[in-house]
């Protein structure tokens, strides 16, 4: 029993030694920890509180430039419906040149231009049709197209009815706008809107976390790196310190790291009240799952690549690219198969999958929270084969 | 002469990591990003299905209405409409998130759009409502009209109107900008080579000056015989192979492999080369000042990244549909970037040209400020 908690002593003597030194020589890494930690936040509850909850739709943002060629009383209509009824922002008093610039600037959404004879045309039941101009304002380009089909169907019945008249014609017109009944919005909820802000905000808060932590969690393998190149690793073994009270040490840091970065944003998003959508327990333990599997990668790279160099590049393009492929920056639903297939490789789109879940009602985290951790263990493995090799190694060498 | 340029270029080829992000990193970043989001042009596939509960009390003009609307809407846009018993069941069908939103119809036509919670597909529903609004009243006015005029004249209008083709579209026309249309490849062939020029150029003077200060090398240099300014300009010189190598290492293979689209003509992609290392170089000129100037303890690396990478984040270099609005605009690779479409898109080379200008003199501001403060050291 003595010789147990002796060696229990020394076990928790050696793990502190170690991690007070581990702490020491990263501690400016933590700061830079803090620092990023609080940008970010500060960025997102910004975005999040940006988020309307008020009477206007959505489409109040689109900006369309709006060159009337024909001015005549349909395309006066058309224009007051825009911003009247769908309340577009309409920018009238530029030219074409002027408004290509705008576009390119995304200053407008896109430019819609009616063409001389327009109303002429309708009347004759063979209209003109409006030419719109978009660049990569994809969704608003739906929209405005959308709304401007819908008007132009209903003049179309208006020109149908009037049978060439113009006169009847804009009659009819007029009383369109004088009855045409109101489209009002409704919600469960009528914070929904800001909720939605906040969740998004938040989402996107996690993936930019997720990134820095990735990035920041080169600090394992370089201390590892570097404790094998200056002989300090050779020490360690040789002293009564194990390898797991070293290892244990170091990946100490990295937990404090991503709790660094994630813990100060968590826990001011919750006690403010801000919306994430997901219970404060099931984001702490899948980024938990996530930092166990960057510890186990760091480790695994420390004991297995030579160069600091080849682990640089591992860690800054692998945390680059998987926060692309993983649906951190772009939604997923737009790609192509190939990389939906890729981003199952990537440990954020796991973390993602049980946040998502809570958005399905199922809240099943389960499959994400297995994969993360079986693939730490893979990670873990192999570092302890290949830490086995170098030591089969070194004995040899010295015999 | 030039010892110390020749001595940046073999520290350049030397460093693995350097050549890897340098060289590598960004055609691999055109290729996924291009690929990836290629998809993002269609604007369609913005909105996706739709899925629609509705609710029209029996025997009203309402529900009469809505159902030759509906049947419209399914035929012609694949938006699904379904009829639901009551309102509160209407409602509950989205609270489920068995639909993306619901429409209650009132009896004077008029529409509630109950709301769920995708924001994209709660505007579709919207748009719809309102066409459905729209053109209610327009048939109200027709028959109004015709009732007015001659109470005969409205069997004739309902057999004329009854005639028209629903959903008869063509009412829109898509226009091509007075420039040349951009893909995603296009798009990212560019942003990825404005990224390295800040990226590549900006890490890779700081961490040179933070190296050579470690070495002792700075030192040295400030004690010897040469001048401040040729040894800061020959410093300067000597990454402009490398920032000369990475913006072929984009521009060639993304044109080649990728089929991405630079300028229009030989010329044109001359001088957008001469842009890019030119930016490279000023970039470069400006962090070796801030390496001299700023003695760090810590390698500089991480926290220039971060910095860097966020600038870029915000500019909307990675994301052509995010940026930080007002801010962005003002973003040196924002700037960049829109000097660039101006002439890949327009073929305009003054936007270019002038912020060529600006470079020019801001880099030899850049080697007098930083010529100036190796002498001081010395």
């Amino acid at each position: 029993m003595t010789g147990r908690t002796t060696k229990g002593n020394n076990a928790v003597n050696n793990f502190g030694i170690l991690f007070c030194s581990a702490l020491l020589r990263a501690r400016k890494l933590l700061v830079l920890a803090l620092v990023v930690s609080l940008g970010v936040m500060a960025v997102s509850i910004i975005a999040a509180s940006s988020g309307q909850a008020g009477e206007l739709p959505e489409w109040a943002s689109i900006k369309l430039g709006f060159i009337d060629r024909d001015g005549s009383p349909v395309t006066k209509d058309m224009a007051s419906y825009l911003e009247d009824e769908l309340r577009m922002g309409l920018v009238t008093t530029k030219g074409a040149d002027e408004l290509n610039r705008d576009l390119l600037d995304k200053r407008i959404s896109g430019v819609a231009e009616i063409p001389k004879g327009f109303q002429d045309a309708l009347l004759a039941g063979r209209p003109k049709p409006v030419e719109l101009t978009f660049t990569d304002d994809y969704a608003n380009e739906a929209f405005v197209k959308g709304n401007f089909g819908t008007y132009m169907e209903s003049v179309s019945v208006l020109s149908a009815a009037a049978g060439g008249d113009a006169g009847a014609f804009e009659k009819m017109l007029d009383e369109t706008d004088r009855t045409q009944p109101t489209v009002e919005r409704a919600r469960k909820d009528a914070k929904t809107d800001r909720r939605e802000s906040e969740q998004e905000s938040y989402r996107f808060m996690l993936g930019f976390f997720m990134m820095f932590s990735f990035m920041m969690s080169i600090i394992i393998p370089q201390m590892l790196h570097v404790d094998r190149l200056d002989g300090t690793f050779r020490r360690i073994r040789a002293s009564n310190v194990t390898p797991v009270e070293y290892i244990a040490s170091i990946a100490c840091i990295g937990f404090i790291i991503s709790l660094l970065i994630e813990g100060p944003a968590m826990v001011v998003w919750h006690m403010t009240g801000t919306y994430s959508g997901v219970p404060l327990g099931v984001t702490v333990l899948m980024l938990f799952a996530f930092a166990v599997l960057l510890n186990s990668l760091g480790i695994f790279l420390g004991i297995a690549v030579k160069s600091f160099s080849g682990i640089t590049t591992v860690i800054v393009a692998g945390s680059t690219i998987t926060s692309m492929l993983s649906g951190a920056w772009f939604p997923l639903e737009m790609v192509p198969p190939i990389f939906l297939t890729l981003s199952k490789f990537t440990p954020q789109r796991w973390v993602y999958e049980a946040i998502y879940s809570y958005d399905k009602g199922d809240g099943a985290i389960g499959v994400p929270l297995a994969v993360l951790l079986l693939a730490s263990l893979t990670f873990l493995v192999l570092a302890g084969i290949r830490f086995a090799d170098r030591k089969a190694g070194d004995q040899a060498l010295a015999r | 002469m030039l010892r110390i340029s020749l001595q940046w270029i073999r520290d350049y080829y030397r460093d693995g990591t350097a050549i890897f992000f340098g060289l590598l990193f960004p055609i691999v970043l055109v290729a996924v990003l291009g690929n990836m989001l290629a998809n993002y042009d269609n604007a369609d596939n913005k909105i996706g299905t739709l899925r629609i509960g509705y609710y029209a009390e029996e025997g009203t003009q309402a529900a009469q209405a809505v159902e030759g609307f509906a049947g419209a809407m399914d035929k012609a846009n694949g938006v699904k409409l379904t009829r639901a018993p009551s309102i509160e069941s209407a409602k509950s069908t989205v609270d489920k998130n068995k639909s993306d939103a619901a429409l209650l119809f009132k009896d004077d036509l008029g529409v509630t759009v109950y709301e769920g919670g995708n924001k994209t597909k709660n505007m579709a529903a919207n748009m719809i409502a309102q066409g459905f609004a729209r053109e209610g009243a327009a048939y109200l006015a027709a028959y109004s009209s015709a009732a007015r005029e001659d109470p005969a004249k409205v069997a004739a209008l309902e057999k004329k109107l009854a005639a028209l083709p629903t959903a008869r579209g063509g009412f829109t026309a898509d226009k091509k900008h007075a420039g040349r249309s951009q893909t995603m490849i296009d798009f990212y062939a560019v942003t990825m080579i404005v990224m390295i020029c800040f990226m590549g150029s900006g890490i890779g003077a700081v961490m040179g000056i933070y190296y050579y200060r470690k070495e002792g090398l700075i030192k040295r240099l400030a004690l010897s015989p040469k001048r401040g300014s040729s040894i800061f300009i020959e410093s300067v010189l000597g990454c402009i192979p490398g920032n000369l190598a990475q913006v072929a290492a984009v521009m060639i293979p993304a044109t080649f492999i990728l089929g991405a689209r630079y300028a229009a003509d030989a010329a044109g992609n001359i001088l957008l080369l001469a842009f890019f290392v030119l930016l490279g170089t000023t970039v470069t000129a400006l962090f070796m000042i801030i390496g001299i100037a700023v003695s760090l303890k810590i390698n500089p690396y991480l926290p220039i990244m971060a910095v860097l990478w966020s600038m870029l984040f915000a500019s909307g270099s990675f994301n052509k549909q995010f940026s930080i609005p007002g801010a962005a605009a003002y973003m040196p690779p924002n700037i960049a970037n829109r000097a660039v479409f101006e002439l890949t898109m327009f073929g305009n080379t003054g936007p270019l040209l002038t912020l060529m200008a600006v470079l020019a003199v801001i880099l030899a501001v850049a080697c007098a400020v930083g010529s100036r403060l190796l002498l001081r050291k010395k």
